[in-house]
């Protein structure tokens, strides 16, 4: 298991690197001087400091060169300071993180409570009505883009029918900030989870569909043990290996799909401050996000391969 | 030598075949499609939209771009069928016109994930070796990058414009396109017309288009179908963001953009309800066109 | 059956549950402030103090009264102690879109931050509502004929909130620090008219003779000059504490405590209690202010970034009152129960047409045509500005505030427009003639830049303006090269941002003298970017800017607008008017956030 293990992380080494080239091809594509972003607001600035500043980031330098010096700061967590708030970037970008991964950790939850069972039932009901329904249903889900699903669900159950509330993350002076922070994060991380529920329910479905009709069940069957009992034990724990994978495939899409639902949520994370950033242009806090959200993304799929790797027996002993 | 048996059971077997037609594959594709009852009727929507949003100059009310300075915000009137925006434009025409701008980015965008992922699957499967293993690494990369951040970033940095946001979202989007071709064109390398071509002396370039091209365009237009679907809503999450296609240039994504206001969410439904409700259905549409495609062409379901 | 197969799995699902709600708990918002110990009333004081000039903000022109000469001595009423008040004192707390991220005394950009220099600094002399200097720290003052020497005398009995007394020496170490370079001050441009100020900085002299004290209740400075501007200057300037800051060293200040904590101690009404860098900020009442007690015990104002967030913060009664709302949310937000909007004014927002003197083409007919002020007045009477307000604002005209007329007491004024000028209302046919006159070529396609992006109002301006021939095209100059493209290279033919970053009306007319081109290496404070040019006004404007008499310059300001409001330089389009929204909870009339005030007289804020 641990070659496999460092053999997947050795391949995401190139991942890695081609995600830093591209970052940093964008921020030099961004309008402006790059150097403006590395200066530190709270200094006062003079033509000598911003000369010497053009030679410590390479300004004069060619391209590859001073993607290696950008690179070098970037392992030192210096990625500038923001336009806007005139803070390190980093330490912008840090203090949001836990936001994005709650909604994000909540929405797979919500994913996966809603997805699998809906799925299993679907499975065992195939051709039912209720089968129907959920496959349109499920259909319906990827086709509606994320965002209007968000404005609507914003519009019926906030707006309406006042049940959550419509932004933020915490009512300022409420009395049990733990329940409030909870009650905040249901509407937006349902909605983050909806599209995900679609992929996972079809995936249960037919990979349940396919254990049930393989020979083990049928000898399990025949040995006297009640349908359930059958399922539950033995085929279910086929189709949680590969669900796995598809969990692992579809984080990328949830850390992206968080992005336009903390704007839209006000949910104060790495995403909300991408597009503040984009609506104040404020390059460097947006590669910045761009970096280390890929960054995330990239060891949670390392995480859920390796989560893979422990599960499935056949890596584990090899 | 017999002379053709006009007997009873003969004629009818004769007619019988005759009545039968002969069973190309075209016809057998049709005949599964046509099993899809969503699915034609979605493609007959989408046939209908696809000519609306063609003849937009006629057949839109008013210009979508006349700014009319009194009359911002106003409910549907018999003069503005679905109302007015915030700087008075009118919201149908809007809509029409809006629908060729979404439909021509999911097109090209499509179109381009398309034709990249088409050849580096073909060159992946077919010359295999150190070519296969980079260019599927690259494919990793692209695969495991969550593409909306990065298109995001690059669409903010390069500047909003419909050239750029079909670009962008055209080259993220071909990793599964690869995929799926190179998977096919392995499995194709070794069936024996290959061989024959290669025994006769054909360049590799020559095989890969001539004979693996063609067979593996069934799988091709499935995922393009799919991929059409994804480019629109990508562009439509763009524009909404305000990073796609700005205004006045009208699409569906950026008339949603206005409903990020409390007041007009709650109370002017007119506003975001139709370009919302046209995204989804053409995006739900075209999901089931291609589920549909999807099993029609399927080679494997060939004797259903 | 299920139990000790599926055990792995579940426990791997609870520990994520877990994790996810651990998360959830570490990351919670700081707990709401406890109430603040119930405070002393007292009686009002007489003295007014508001708005001291922000730096970027444009402010107002001298008033044609005799203010500098001498100033009106206001002694204090004594403060009286009352009874203390009964109920448990409330907190006042205001939602604003952005925190500053340090809070440097001496370098503080303008606009809404300085307010929290005003609740607990003072300074010798502040800004009033009608454009007066009146007395703050400084309870007199005299100016010598000469306009060189101008000398203050400090109020007595004031005391830091630390305890420690308020003397001349706070005020010459103050301005002494300004003159340090490694303070990184950002009115040194205004200052260095001290003698001694610019040598000092440079590092040449060793001490600053322009500001001295007198004895321990007065200070003299000097300036090298007659200015008119650096009068109007002070009230920018807050006084900091010499027995704190003066055992700072100068290059390590901005990193101290003193900027990045807390800024204490002050002589304002209220006492910084807690800074949160980009967070919040929380103050508490100054029982010994020399202007009496404040009515409110404890003020927080706290960021709240999406104006969604803040609008519904306000409507729950969360928050008693935000500094404005988007456009769009007009309706709803007039029909809160119990809000009383308090309508300001801020930036003054023009399109500015390019007179392309410096440009390789500038003798191509389109480029003269530009310059002729029958094209300007066309480009005005082609408007209709009632149109633009209403699209601009969303369908509320009722928050902008249209103003196309250069002399209101001033550029930056409030009030009514000087009838005598010329208001270039929206006249298709009068513009259409006047282009006729000049011979102006509707094949002509002009550069129409906005800053950051265009809007809807911008593509009104071009449809309006293609209706009398005149062809523009749009464009929208990202933020981070704006300054290069329209200041330096003059990319431009008309360009929309708003006017500011004077200290008064001479100033802003000084900025456009010939040649005053930006330059980021050899004129970084050139500001003329239309390169307008007129031999006339820059005699006018020179001799205005030099002499400290009104009667000097007064005169000469209204020639100068009168030549203005015929050349149109730039076309006023409005000044922007926003809505401070005040909670039910609190007395409107006392708070001072509506037109021409700025978040003054804190001291006298009550609840309801």
């Amino acid at each position: 298991m641990t070659k496999y293990i460092i053999r997947r992380m050795l391949i995401s080494i190139p991942v890695l690197i081609g995600i830093t080239l591209i970052t940093f091809m964008a921020y030099n594509l961004a309008p402006g001087d790059p150097i403006s972003a590395m200066i530190d607001p709270s200094l006062p600035m003079s033509g000598e400091m911003m000369q010497k500043l053009r030679q410590e980031y390479g300004l004069d330098q060619p391209l590859p060169v001073r993607y290696l010096i950008w690179l070098r700061e970037a392992v030192k967590g210096n990625l500038g300071y923001s336009f806007a708030s005139r803070r390190p970037v980093g330490q912008v970008i840090l203090e949001r993180v836990p936001a994005t991964i709650q909604l994000t950790l909540a929405a797979l939850l919500i994913a996966l409570a809603l997805g699998i069972p809906l799925g299993v039932y679907s499975a065992l009901h195939q051709y039912s009505k209720l089968d129907y329904v959920l496959t349109f249903l499920a259909f319906f889900a990827v086709s509606v883009p994320a965002f209007f699903f968000a404005l609507g669900a914003i519009y019926i159950f906030s707006l309406r029918l006042d049940l959550f509330p419509t932004h933020g993350m915490s009512t300022p002076g409420a009395e049990y900030p733990f329940w409030d922070h909870i009650y905040h994060l249901i509407l937006p991380a349902t909605v983050l989870g909806i599209e995900r529920i679609a992929g996972f329910l079809r995936y249960t479905r037919s990979s349940v569909l396919e254990v049930l009709g393989q020979d083990f069940m049928t000898t399990a069957r025949a040995k006297g043990l009640r349908n359930k009992t059958v399922f539950w034990t033995h085929g279910f724990r086929n189709s949680l290996l590969t669900l796995i994978t598809i969990i692992a495939l579809s984080i990328p899409g949830l850390f992206g799909g968080a992005f336009i639902i903390e704007w839209i949520f006000a949910w104060p994370g790495m995403g909300q401050l991408a597009i503040a950033s984009i609506n104040a242009r404020d390059y460097p806090t947006l590669m910045g996000t761009a970096l280390i959200g890929s960054i995330l993304v990239l060891i949670s799929s390392l995480l859920a391969d390796i989560l893979y790797a422990a599960a499935d027996p056949r890596i584990r002993y090899s | 030598m017999t002379t053709p048996d006009t007997s009873a059971a003969d004629h009818h077997t004769l007619e019988d075949q005759r009545r039968r037609r002969a069973a190309t594959p075209g016809r057998r594709f049709l005949r599964r499609f046509m099993r899809h009852r969503l699915a034609v009727a979605s493609a007959i929507l989408l046939i209908v939209l696809i000519i609306t949003a063609i003849a937009a100059p006629i057949v839109a009310p008013h210009d979508p771009l006349a700014i009319d300075a009194r009359a911002l915000r106003k409910p549907p009137t018999p003069a503005h069928l679905l109302g007015t925006d915030d700087a008075g434009r009118d919201m149908l025409s809007r809509l029409i016109w809006g629908a060729q701008i979404s439909l021509a980015v999911g097109l090209v965008a499509a179109s381009i994930s398309v034709t990249i992922g088409t050849l580096i699957g073909l060159a992946s499967g077919f010359l295999g070796g150190k070519v296969d293993f980079w260019l599927m690494r690259l494919t990793d990369v692209v695969m495991t990058i969550p593409t909306l951040i990065i298109i995001i970033s690059l669409v903010a940095v390069l500047g909003p414009s419909i050239y750029n946001v079909m670009l962008v979202i055209g080259i993220f989007g071909w990793a599964g396109i690869a995929r799926l071709v190179r998977a096919e064109t392995l499995s194709l390398r070794e069936r024996d017309f290959v061989t024959a071509s290669r025994c006769v002396g054909a360049a590799s370039r020559r095989i890969m288009f001539r004979h693996i091209l063609p067979n593996v365009t069934a799988p091709i237009i499935v995922a393009g179908t799919f991929a059409i679907a994804g480019a629109i809503l990508a562009e439509a999450s763009l524009s909404f963001l305000g990073i796609g296609v700005r205004p006045p240039t009208p699409t569906w994504g950026n008339m949603l953009n206005r409903a990020q206001s409390l007041t007009v969410l709650e109370s002017m439904p007119w506003l975001w309800l139709p370009p919302g409700l046209m995204i989804t259905l053409v995006v739900l549409s075209i999901n089931f066109l291609g589920d549909a495609l999807r099993d029609a062409l399927d080679p494997r379901l060939l004797n259903k | 059956m299920r139990t000790s197969r599926n055990r792995p799995e579940f426990i791997a699902v609870s520990l994520i549950v877990l994790i996810s709600l651990l998360l959830g708990a570490c990351a919670q918002p700081a707990p709401a402030p406890a109430p603040a110990a119930p405070a002393a009333t007292a009686a009002p004081a007489a003295t007014a103090a508001p708005a001291a000039t922000k730096a970027p903000e444009p402010t107002k022109a001298p008033e044609p009264t005799k203010a500098p000469a001498t100033a009106p001595t206001k002694a204090p009423e004594p403060t009286k102690a009352s009874a203390a008040a009964p109920a448990a004192a409330k907190q006042m707390i205001f939602a604003s879109a952005a925190m500053p991220t340090s809070l440097n005394i001496f370098n503080m950009p303008g606009g809404q931050w300085m307010r929290y220099f005003r609740f607990a600094f003072g300074r010798l002399t502040n800004l009033d509502v009608n454009n007066k200097i009146v007395p703050d720290l400084a309870e007199s003052w005299t100016i010598s004929p000469d306009g060189l020497t101008y000398t203050f005398k400090l109020r007595p009995g004031v005391t830091w909130h630390d305890g420690q007394p308020f003397t001349a020496k706070d005020v010459v170490t103050t301005f002494t620090l300004h003159c340090t370079k490694d303070i990184g001050s950002n009115r040194i441009q205004v200052l260095k008219n001290i003698v001694d100020c610019q040598d000092y900085y440079d590092g040449k002299k060793t001490e600053m003779t322009g500001v001295k004290a007198i004895d321990a209740n007065t200070v003299e400075i000097k300036v090298a000059k007659s200015d008119a501007v650096f009068f109007y200057s002070i009230p920018d300037i807050p006084i900091a504490p010499d027995h704190v800051v003066s055992k700072i060293k100068p290059a390590d200040f901005v990193k101290s405590d003193f900027v990045l904590k807390r800024p204490y101690p002050g002589t304002g009404p209220y006492i910084i209690k807690e800074y949160k860098p980009d967070d919040s900020i929380e103050f508490e009442a100054n029982p010994k202010y020399f202007g009496g007690a404040p009515k409110i015990s404890s003020i927080l104002d706290k960021k709240i970034p999406d104006p969604n967030t803040r609008l519904i913060a306000f409507e729950k009664g969360e928050v008693d009152i935000i500094d404005g709302f988007p456009a769009a949310e007009y309706d709803r937000v007039m029909k809160i129960p119990g809000a009383q909007p308090v309508p300001a004014l801020g930036t003054i927002g023009a399109w500015w047409i390019n007179y392309a003197t410096d440009k390789a083409n500038k003798d191509d007919p389109k480029y003269k045509a530009m310059r002729t002020p029958e094209f300007r007045q066309a480009f005005a009477y082609a408007i209709d500005m009632q149109g633009w307000a209403n699209i601009s604002s969303g369908g509320h005209p009722d928050m902008v505030n249209l103003r196309n007329c250069y002399w209101v007491s001033g550029i930056f004024g409030v009030g009514e427009c000087d009838k005598s000028l010329n208001t270039y209302a929206y006249n298709e046919a009068k513009a259409k003639e006047l282009l006729k006159k000049i011979g102006w070529d509707p094949k002509w396609e002009l550069d129409y830049a906005a800053h950051t992006a265009t809007t809807a109002a911008d593509e009104a301006v071009q449809q309006m303006l293609a209706k009398v021939g005149i062809n523009v095209k749009l464009r929208g100059i990202d933020p981070a090269v704006y300054i290069d493209e329209t200041y330096q290279k003059g990319n431009f033919d008309i360009t929309t941002i708003g006017l500011g970053g004077t200290a008064n009306m001479i100033d802003f007319y000084y900025r456009f003298r010939c040649g005053n081109i930006y330059n980021k290496d050899t004129c970084p404070n050139c500001y003329n970017m239309i390169r307008y040019c007129n031999p006339e006004f820059d005699k006018m404007v020179t001799e205005a800017i030099n002499s400290a008499d009104p009667k000097v310059y007064e005169p000469l300001m209204a020639k100068m607008t009168k030549v203005w409001n015929d050349e149109l330089p730039f076309v006023i389009n409005s000044q922007n008017k926003y809505f401070r929204m005040v909670g039910p909870k609190v007395d409107a009339k006392t708070v001072k956030i509506g037109l021409g005030y700025n978040w003054e007289d804190i001291h006298l804020w009550a609840f309801k």
